[in-house]
């Protein structure tokens, strides 16, 4: 199978497209890959290598991107093929700029520096962290498949050192407003964060700015930190390091439930000063606020919550807010209703986790490859069963490819195959935004849309929640006027994209 | 030229108009009198230790594209076999070698250049060899070398752009040659088979 | 915790190891950083250990 892209009116140096083919050509499922200026010798090159390209009218200033391989990649690779064209391997060397070659060498260069943000393979990350504390520096740890053992010891010394370790397998951390990793453009604000879980983070910085809240710091800890083996080394040291702050006004906690022990010992600590602390352990059991706590069940009533607290206003009052909005969701779904089953497609973790928390309320047990309940995980997930959440960043998803939130055409094919299955009616699916994340997850999504469409027509309803704000780099109200335009239908946060989206399938 | 920036090894930026050129001209001009604002020869003193992770770094420079056999050559044959060794308008032989001789000078060392057989490469790059050995070198690296013995790290980030950026290679290569004779390297073979 | 205290203080002042967009992320947010071409110490070649032994040989 083949796939072929043109890009026009365009140059490249050869240097350049061969370091980015040589790229494409490493990718699964991908057995041969051209990326030529349509010079006519080019084209004879490319034709005699096996590709077709009759049909096609080319120029001597237009790009062919050609790829053959499995069905099921071709489309990534093309996507991929611009990507890099667009920011290509090979461009440091000619844009003369030095990197130092050592985290000895950095550091000499830059003696100020505080934090080391490592995302290498998972078998490097560990010494790499290591070394860096060993110098005095900060770590936040992206890589993930670090083993526990080595988790554990790193905080250990980090704890010594009296340095923070977010992570392993912190996406997202915000520290005086400026985002490491994936994270949205928060404004400024008394808020203070701590989270076991990067799209809750996310979905919290969003819905407070939403709300005209801002935050200061968001310290991601890595979703293994809050189990038992690991205690909640570095969550606890957030905890401290938020409460003495005095810029920090109100604390929020973010995550799923943790070990019951570090659970408790979290909240000692939170109720040891008079700061409020607004606890948002999503999935865990419903509890009374107790001064200074308040207890929330979802990411957006944190949200709501902190920002009440924030504004000096009745928290409680935000809470009857939240409900009587839902109730309006709950009532335009009875508009749109369409029995059938919900089918999820998320790129963010803790927002699958969340959607598949308030749908089961609605629609009773959700099954999924990330289930809340193990007996109702997918046997295959690339095999949809029922009710389904799918979280695209689990490894199955992402071995030799691409974060979801990187690039979202793995999930986008499966749109298209759900809206196919006849006893499917509404597909619900996440749109994050943010440094880090794609450029444009809304095209990819929508394109995907209006080829289902082509095929299911109005059979199948498709709702979806863009988490991300104007000051993203994709703009927020652009990324959502595309998913509006191709009939998607919008609602303001996660949980109510859930609640919509499993209310409609109900009937 | 604009600036003093631009300029290679056997240049003096003179303060002066058209009345310079003119006494030059005539053979009339008196150096003495004159307030040189850039004078190319690097500066000798200690490299920092505390900056020996910087140049270290730049004996990495061997694993990168277009490096190995030049870098393979210096470690199996010696000094001698990197004259005329590569293509380019300078062979990143010569620019190794130059970088090498440049940071010996650096270091206050003298190297005897009757063991270089330098015949075997074409005389601009001959010329450049020849230059570093006397301590000239373009603006960038006698920039580099200011930074690194007075430890002006901002600095030396700047200019280690510039340095490195020179070429397609051949500053990466003077740069791989700096880091050999810093690093105490002043003992290479040049001469070996 | 004083280490940790500088960094919220501060404000990051990142050397960023691995993915280079994360550091072009950082920039474009006018973060002081400098990325480190990371490669794994497996894959450093003979010829870098060579180079390295040079030292001291005469």
């Amino acid at each position: 199978m083949q796939r072929i892209a043109v890009e026009r009116g365009t140059y490249f140096d050869s240097v350049t497209l061969m370091l980015i083919s040589r790229e494409i050509g490493a990718m699964e499922g991908v057995e041969q890959v051209a990326l030529n200026m349509a010079t006519e010798a080019n084209l004879r090159i490319m034709a005699s290598a096996g590709f077709d390209l009759s049909g096609l009218e080319l120029g001597e200033s237009d790009l062919v991107i050609a790829v053959k391989g499995k069905e099921e990649v071709l489309d990534r690779a093309i996507s991929r093929a611009k990507e890099l064209l667009k920011s290509p391997p090979g461009r440091r060397s000619d844009s003369a700029s030095y990197f130092p070659k050592s985290v000895d060498g950095a550091l000499a260069l830059l003696p100020g520096a505080n934090l080391a943000l490592i995302s290498v393979a998972g078998q490097y990350a560990a010494d790499v962290a290591r070394a860096c504390l060993d110098l005095g520096l900060n770590v936040m740890l992206y890589s993930d498949n670090v083993p526990l053992s080595a988790e554990v010891e790193l905080k250990r010394i980090a704890g010594e050192k009296g340095l923070l370790v977010m992570g392993p397998d912190c996406g997202t951390a915000v520290i005086r407003g400026k985002g490491l990793g994936f994270a949205n453009a928060y404004p400024l604000g008394p808020v203070g964060l701590v989270a076991a879980a990067g799209t809750g983070l996310q979905e919290v910085g969003v819905q407070m700015a939403r709300r005209g809240v801002g935050l200061i710091h968001a310290i991601g800890t890595g979703g293994r930190d809050v189990k038992e083996e690991v205690g909640g080394s570095t969550f606890s040291m957030g905890v401290k390091l938020l409460l003495e702050d005095p810029e920090v006004e109100v604390l929020a906690l973010v995550g799923k439930p943790p070990s019951p022990s570090v659970e408790g010992s979290i909240l000692d600590l939170a109720s040891s000063s008079g700061k409020p602390v607004v606890v948002g352990f999503v999935g865990g059991r419903r509890r009374e606020d107790a001064f200074p706590l308040y207890f929330c069940s979802d990411l957006e009533e944190v949200a709501a919550v902190s920002s009440a607290l924030a504004k000096g206003l009745d928290p409680n009052e935000a809470r009857e807010e939240l409900r009587s909005r839902r109730e309006e969701v709950l009532r335009m779904a009875q508009a749109r209703s369409r029995r059938g089953y919900l089918r999820g497609l998320f790129s963010g973790g803790t927002l699958c986790y969340e959607a598949q928390l308030l749908a089961s309320s609605i629609l009773g047990p959700i099954r999924s490859n990330a289930p809340l309940d193990k007996a109702y995980k997918l046997a295959d997930s690339l095999r949809s069963e029922g009710h389904c959440m799918v979280d695209y960043g689990e490894d199955e998803f992402t071995q030799g490819r691409l974060h979801p939130m990187m690039d979202s055409s793995y999930r986008a094919q499966r749109l298209v195959v759900e809206a196919q299955d006849p006893e499917v009616s509404v597909i619900l699916f996440d749109c994050v935004l943010g440094y880090g994340a794609h450029e444009n997850p809304a095209s990819q999504m929508a394109e995907a849309v209006q080829r289902a469409r082509g095929i299911c027509g109005d059979r199948v309803l498709f709702v979806s929640y863009v988490c991300g704000l104007e000051g993203d780099p994709q703009v927020a109200s652009r990324q959502r006027r595309i998913l509006e335009e191709a009939g998607v239908v919008l609602l303001e946060s996660n949980a109510e994209a859930a609640i919509f989206a499993a209310a409609c399938a109900r009937g | 030229m604009d600036s003093a920036e631009a300029m290679g090894p056997r240049c003096l930026w003179v303060e002066g108009g058209v009345e310079v050129l003119e006494e030059l001209n005539r053979g009339d001009f008196d150096l003495s009198e004159v307030e040189v604002v850039y004078e190319p020869a690097v500066p000798v003193g200690e490299v920092p230790e505390g900056l020996s992770s910087v140049w270290r770094d730049w004996l990495r420079f061997c694993e990168e594209e277009g490096f190995s056999s030049v870098a393979e050559a210096l470690v199996e044959s010696g000094l001698n076999s990197l004259v005329g060794l590569g293509p380019g308008l300078t062979p990143l032989g010569d620019d190794v070698l130059s970088g090498y001789l440049l940071g010996l000078r650096v270091l206050g060392r003298v190297f005897d250049l009757g063991s270089l057989d330098l015949s075997r490469t074409h005389w601009l790059s001959r010329q450049m060899v020849l230059d570093a050995a006397e301590g000239l070198c373009w603006s960038p690296f006698r920039g580099l070398i200011s930074a690194l013995l007075s430890e002006d790290r901002a600095s030396l980030a700047r200019w280690l752009e510039r340095c490195a950026g020179f070429g397609s290679t051949s500053g990466k290569g003077y740069l791989l040659g700096m880091a050999v004779a810093f690093e105490g390297m002043g003992g290479v073979s040049f001469c070996r088979g | 915790m004083e280490g940790a205290r500088r960094l919220l203080r501060e404000g990051p002042k990142v050397i960023n190891v691995g993915v280079f967009e994360f550091f072009e992320e950082l920039r474009a947010q006018g973060v002081e950083a400098t990325h480190v071409d990371f490669k794994p110490p497996s894959a450093s070649s003979d010829l870098l250990a060579k180079i390295r032994k040079l030292k001291g040989k005469v």
